[in-house]
């Protein structure tokens, strides 16, 4: 029985290795003289796994496993933190000095000088006024736009000029302006696409659709509002999304991770009557997975699979049987499978038969 | 560790400079680690400040610790989760604790590596850390990364030593049955 050395932290005795018999890479990584081996110090723990190894051929492979996997590990970059501590650091001791020296005085200010003071203040407050709503009708007016439209059966991805990302379906029609105004960052959607916010405070990121407003401060999530779907699709992968119905004054919802808000407008033109409804445990992977070039089915009904394989693959589809409609189906999809593979996938499971027309597809029930 | 305990004691007697210096050593390793906590930059900052502010308002009642850090880390841990527990409330009452902890409290293991690096690998690795869950993703992170003992991540995750072992365990059990381990190895080489 050999005693292993006094190397762990803080003068530790470790336990000897045979009572604990490692034979597993989980063994050595869980083990503190091991991350010190791999270190190259102190030289005690490097001389203790050294001859351990020589001693136990048998578990060269385990021990040389567990140390890449933890060269890996403390090799990972930590991201640089891009918040300024000297700033922070005075923010904190003025606070304290603050505190410190926070005694109420109270001063006499004669009647006259509160009067003058208010007149002034009075003045001043239009004046600035008068020059913002100047400032900001000019900022409009001198506004340049972009306009991306996706045609059908194709993808597009844009990166914004504050850094938001966005990643717009086919069939979509996407317009932002080249330089975002100081007070917010807005856009126009038609169709579906995918957005990763950057975080801006005091700048938040507003998405116009046919029928809702969705205000955003920094976060991931998905949009989808076509113009030949009554509703709006808003599906949160990560932050907080709140998204408010036009026209009417529809009282904002607030849609967090993992839930989707369908909007439906029952008349567009009026824009009244909104129904909001929101699902909980939504499988946003689902949702969102068209962004990285795969068609993904998550229990759909066969009449909505219809409608995303015509933007995906730029056909029509018709399907003869109502029934046929309302079947549900899972599947996911890579990019370079056809129409054909996905309809003969179907067809494994019900009996189906369809028939192409140039780039018309009819399915019906066999 | 003499110096971090000198320094502890000369802040809790008093001295501005003793604070100003925990701060500045403390400050980037506690906005990375809040970070991982809740996606708000904004609220890392006000509860990094909030907290120094509170342990200067405090000092009297402190108790000398031998190690700093883990100490920070779990004051920041608990005022982030009181921040966000007050979010919560303020903001809706149906929200259920499964969406906030694996939103809010989850450790996005992109995260994990500088972004310039795009080795393709990084990728396998990055599905590695994923397959982890939250608490899984947070003892790596504090081993790691932060380099804290299983003493110290005790500490700041208010869990047992064995506990934390346990949980390290299970999530270097769970990468390597996923065969990535694999991965991380040639990321490697």
């Amino acid at each position: 029985m050999i005693l292993s050395p006094c190397v762990g932290k803080r003068g530790t005795t470790l336990p000897g290795y045979m009572e604990r018999g490692y034979k597993n890479v989980e063994d050595f990584i869980l083990d503190e003289s091991f991350h010190e081996y791999v270190k190259g110090q102190p030289q005690a723990s490097v001389n203790f796994w050294n001859s351990w190894v020589a001693d136990h051929p048998a578990q060269e492979t385990a021990v040389a496993t567990a140390k890449n996997m933890l060269a890996t590990l403390f090799d990972a970059q930590k991201a640089d933190v891009t918040i300024d501590k000297q700033q922070a650091l005075k923010k904190l001791m003025r606070r304290i000095h603050q505190e410190e020296q926070h005694k109420p005085r109270t001063l006499f200010i004669p009647t006259w000088l509160k009067v003058a003071a208010i007149v002034l203040v009075t003045a001043g407050l239009t004046w600035l006024a008068m020059f913002y709503y100047q400032q900001q009708a000019g900022a409009i007016d001198s506004m340049a736009y972009n306009e991306i439209i996706v045609p059908i059966g194709e993808k597009s991805q844009v990166i914004l000029s504050d850094g938001t990302q966005v990643w717009i379906n086919s069939g979509s029609h996407f317009k932002y302006p080249t330089q975002f105004s100081i007070q917010s960052r807005e856009v126009l959607l038609s169709g579906e696409a995918f957005f990763d916010v950057t975080h801006r405070q005091g700048q938040p990121f507003k998405i116009f659709t046919k029928d809702s407003e969705i205000k955003v401060l920094g976060t991931a999530f998905n949009v989808k509002s076509y113009p030949d779907e009554v509703k709006t699709e808003t599906t949160v992968l990560r932050g907080l999304v709140s998204v408010q119905g036009l026209g009417r004054k529809n009282p904002p919802v607030l849609v967090r991770p993992k839930q989707a808000l369908e909007t439906r407008t029952d008349s567009l033109t009026t824009g009244s009557a909104v129904k909001n409804t929101i699902t909980n445990n939504v499988n946003v992977d689902a949702v969102t997975n068209w962004k990285d070039q795969a068609l993904v089915f998550a229990d759909e009904p066969l009449e909505d699979m219809a409608v995303k394989m015509e933007r995906w693959f730029n056909v029509q589809i018709t399907i003869t049987d109502d029934a046929l409609k309302k079947e549900r189906y899972n599947g996911k999809f890579a990019n370079n499978e056809t129409v054909y593979q996905v309809l003969k996938a179907i067809k494994l499971t019900t009996p189906i038969q369809y028939k192409a027309n140039g780039n018309h597809i009819i399915i019906s029930r066999k | 560790m003499e110096d971090e305990q000198g320094l502890w004691i000369q802040f809790l007697k008093g001295s501005e400079k003793a604070l100003a210096d925990i701060f500045l050593q403390h400050h980037d390793d506690l906005i990375r680690y809040g970070l991982k906590l809740t996606k708000s930059t904004p609220m890392v900052e006000d509860c990094i400040q909030d907290l120094f502010f509170k342990l200067w308002k405090n000092r009297a009642n402190l108790q000398v610790v031998r190690i700093v850090k883990p100490y920070l880390f779990r004051s920041l841990r608990n005022h982030l989760v009181d921040s966000l527990e007050l979010q919560k409330q303020r903001i809706t009452q149906d929200l259920d604790e499964e969406t906030v902890y694996h939103f809010d409290l989850t450790y996005h293991a992109k995260d994990f590596f500088s972004e310039d690096s795009d080795d393709e690998n990084l990728d396998r690795v990055i599905d590695a850390l994923n397959l982890l869950t939250p608490r899984q993703r947070e003892v790596v992170y504090l081993r790691f990364f932060e380099n804290l003992d299983f003493e110290a991540i005790a500490k700041v995750m208010e869990m047992n030593v064995q506990s934390v072992r346990n949980v390290l365990h299970r999530g270097l059990l769970t990468m390597r049955k996923a065969s990535l381990l694999v991965a991380l190895l040639c990321y490697v080489l």
